[in-house]
């Protein structure tokens, strides 16, 4: 990203949209419904309020710091330290994503499509492919996002509607779920499903003003917290508690459920080329935005040669959960214990960003 | 020139190894389960003979067989084995028949009447937990084994014989067979909102019952179970239901029965049904009725006693008549004198369901929404309270055609 590359507001906001979506195609909604059950729709709509209200805040920071990356701003305020603090904590929060991600998408591959293939050999094919779609480059990836993304919400949209026959509006009563403490006090840490939007204070610089930033990130919240609702309302309404909780894939659970006449069955092969699509260009353009992240912390000339070290790191950390019952528990926990920093990061630095340049233009 | 080498080689790569997969599997060498039916092994520690129900291709229309498929007996082939699981059985079958069977189009798991009454829980497991078995699979109880129902089958009038079951027990001019799949059946096994039913089948004992219903509603029809038509030929019969608590068998139902559970769940599309009426005596009018909307359900549980409240909407259309009497005349008394018969039915129908302590009809969910989350439900123990639960019925009922002749003497 060292090249100049002015990604316009659309672009913008279906980039975001999709790192915030593709986990929401694979184990993320299971999650909601453990915690509140068939209410996991209020839930999505919560969380995503509070995503809203966390971004908002954020940006409103932003108006006094300009298009500077959350690095830049770093570097500007406490030198190099604070520059590598922050890229490393940056570095985790993505490693975390970007390798839970990779290794349940494997995960599900193996027991939905090849049962009988050696994830192993999945991670490879798949790195390979991420490797390339990484050495395109952000701009690249951005226009293909743009083309492809659009279908990947056309068809949830389909799934939703389709789905219709099969829906019953008893199962999402209790209207409160497994009770409203679960859904407004544990539902918290079901926000990590939004820290993705850090990655919006990374590619700062390569937005045209900070009010396209503003109306992307607002506009990609506002998408993907629909998405949410709609997937969740939508599982809801067709599987009843307490088995909805049981499910690993809940988008996929869908699909299966689709069936319009005789003819028309077996979404969910439809359904597996579009998460494929989605979780490539997550994982590309993730990578892709970790090693801008080491090549600008470190300063480094080059970014490509960064990209398959970074992948394969990525992929042999994705394997340390032996089972994927180890996967959900440690990686999701983890990733829990991360929120607080993914969402406190983009708010403390500008602050402390503006009283250092308030100071250092009163010591002037 | 460098560049464009690497960039063709490079897509050569990607050509050849995104053609090939280590998963890849050629359809000839595929076994297409069509049915599964499950007994109980003897000795009974082998847990359960599993007979399993293959299509043979070559004899369904469109075929290896250049003249079109022979359909009937010949498209569909059973093998039986000895297992602890579906899946054990399925590799036994892997090891005997030179095909790899596969569950993807499994339309039908049947279920001996003793294998349900022990429960079923296990078995269920697998139904979940595989990505290979549909959700919409057909789950049955056979009154006879599982074995004998599966190699009765004979598919004449489809060539398809996964067509055949889909025939059977999606038929949409029939209520005699609840319409429940095996993912209802899943969900609502354990559930403490409603118990679940199972569609009976068996092979037919070629004699009937003396069990004529001299009630309005399906008048003069026998209240026959599956295995109890009349035939002269021994055939299978899908026909009444076997209830549920948790995941045994508890009870059964006969058609007709059925067919007021189908009205009460809304999942009743249409049939023929047969009345009796007051000016006619000795006469059936028979007419082809449809539910006009899904039934309206009200749960009260305010109290200890809930009160539920459930109003039915059919329509029909006259397919026969006395020429006696003109009923065109008299709709609206015919019309009053069969929603007393249906309510007086459903009454029954549900004080049965009361007496065994089975709300099958899934009141329970509708008393779900007067909770305010899951726990309360739980505490309020709605299958005990159901027992005793005051049931208000109400019927609406009209006639909108009368076919091609209307015989009046006003009109």
């Amino acid at each position: 990203m060292n090249d100049k590359i002015d990604l316009n507001s659309r672009q913008l906001t279906l980039l975001i949209s999709n790192l915030l979506i593709a986990k929401m195609m694979f184990a993320f909604p299971r999650f909601l419904f453990k915690t509140s059950g068939n209410a996991a729709w209020i839930q999505a709509i919560y969380v995503s309020l509070l995503a809203y209200i966390l971004f908002s805040a954020s940006i409103w920071f932003y108006r006094y710091t300009g298009n500077k990356s959350i690095l830049q701003l770093a570097e500007s305020t406490g030198k190099i330290p604070l520059k590598i603090i922050v890229a490393l904590l940056v570095t985790v929060i993505i490693t975390a994503n970007v390798a839970t991600e990779m290794r349940t998408f494997t995960e599900s591959v193996k027991i939905v499509l090849l049962p009988k293939t050696k994830t192993e050999l999945i991670m490879i094919f798949f790195a390979v492919t991420v490797i390339i779609g990484a050495y395109c480059g952000f701009g690249t990836l951005s226009v293909i996002n743009a083309l492809f993304f659009p279908f990947c919400l056309f068809f949830i949209l389909v799934m939703v509607i389709v789905l219709f026959p099969t829906y019953n509006v008893n199962n999402i009563f209790p209207l409160f779920g497994t009770g409203a403490k679960d859904i407004f006090i544990k539902g918290l840490r079901d926000t990590s499903c939004f820290t993705d939007l850090l990655a919006l204070n990374l590619i700062l610089p390569h937005c045209k003003d900070i009010e396209m930033v503003k109306k992307s990130g607002r506009n990609a919240i506002l998408i993907s917290g629909t998405t949410l609702v709609l997937l969740c309302l939508s599982y809801g309404l067709t599987y009843p508690y307490p088995y909805s909780a049981e499910f690993l894939l809940v988008p996929y659970q869908l699909s299966r459920m689709v069936r319009a006449g005789e003819y028309f069955q077996r979404f969910e092969a439809l359904f597996e080329f579009v998460w494929t699509i989605t979780q490539l260009l997550y994982s590309s353009i993730y990578i892709f935005i970790l090693c801008n992240v080491f090549q600008n912390t470190f300063k480094l000339r080059y970014l490509r040669p960064l990209i398959p070290c970074t992948v394969t790191a990525l992929a042999l950390l994705s394997f340390m959960p032996g089972t994927v019952v180890d996967l959900l528990d440690s990686a999701y926990g983890f990733k829990q214990k991360l929120i607080p920093i993914a969402y406190l990061l983009p708010i403390v630095i500008p602050i402390i960003y503006i009283i250092v340049e308030k100071r250092r233009s009163r010591s002037k | 020139m460098k560049n464009k080498l690497i960039k063709i080689v490079a897509v050569l790569f990607i050509i050849f190894i995104i053609s090939g997969c280590s998963d890849a599997t050629e359809p000839d060498t595929l076994g297409y389960v069509v049915a599964l039916g499950i007994d109980k092994a003897e000795p009974e520690e082998a847990k359960f003979d599993i007979t399993i129900q293959f299509a043979n291709p070559a004899k369904i229309s469109g075929g290896a067989s250049e003249k079109g498929g022979e359909g009937g007996e010949e498209s569909i082939e059973n093998i039986t084995v000895t297992a602890p699981s579906i899946y054990s059985a399925v590799n036994i079958a892997n090891h005997v028949v030179s095909k790899t069977f596969t569950l993807s189009h499994t339309k039908l798991v049947v279920f001996s009447e003793e294998i349900c009454r022990q429960g079923i829980e296990d078995l269920l497991e697998t139904i979940g937990r595989s990505s290979d078995i549909r959700p919409n699979t057909y789950f049955a109880v056979s009154k006879c084994k599982a074995k004998e129902f599966l190699e009765a089958v004979n598919p004449e009038t489809e060539v398809n014989p996964v067509r055949y079951y889909t025939m059977i027990f999606e038929n949409d001019y029939s209520g005699f067979v609840p319409q429940n799949l095996s993912q209802d059946f899943y969900f609502y096994s354990s559930s403490e909102e409603k118990s679940t039913v199972l569609p009976l089948c068996s092979v037919s004992e070629q004699k009937g019952t003396d069990n004529f219903t001299d009630t309005g509603y399906q008048y003069k029809l026998e209240d026959f179970m599956a295995g109890q038509v009349p035939s002269e030929k021994k055939e299978t019969q899908v026909m009444g239901m076997a209830i549920f608590d948790k995941d045994k068998m508890h009870a059964e139902m006969g058609d007709i029965e059925t067919e007021i559970y189908n009205i009460l769940t809304g999942e009743y599309s249409s049939s023929y049904v047969s009345y009796s009426y007051s000016q006619t005596p000795g006469d059936t009018i028979t007419v082809l009725q449809q539910q006009s909307r899904k039934p309206k359900v009200l749960v009260n549980t305010s109290s200890d006693i809930p009160k539920i409240m459930i109003k039915v909407f059919l329509e029909a259309d006259f397919y026969s008549s006395t020429p006696e009497v003109a009923v065109e005349d008299h709709l609206d008394e015919f019309a009053n004198e069969v929603s007393e018969e249906i309510k007086k039915e459903i009454q029954q129908f549900l004080s049965k369901t009361q007496e065994l302590g089975t709300d099958i009809v899934g009141f329970g969910s509708y008393a779900k929404r007067d909770f305010a989350d899951v726990k309360a439900f739980s505490d309020y123990k709605w299958k005990e309270k159901y027992t005793n639960a005051e049931i208000e019925v109400l019927v609406d009922f009209v006639v909108k055609r009368t076919g091609l002749v209307v015989r009046s003497e006003n009109r």
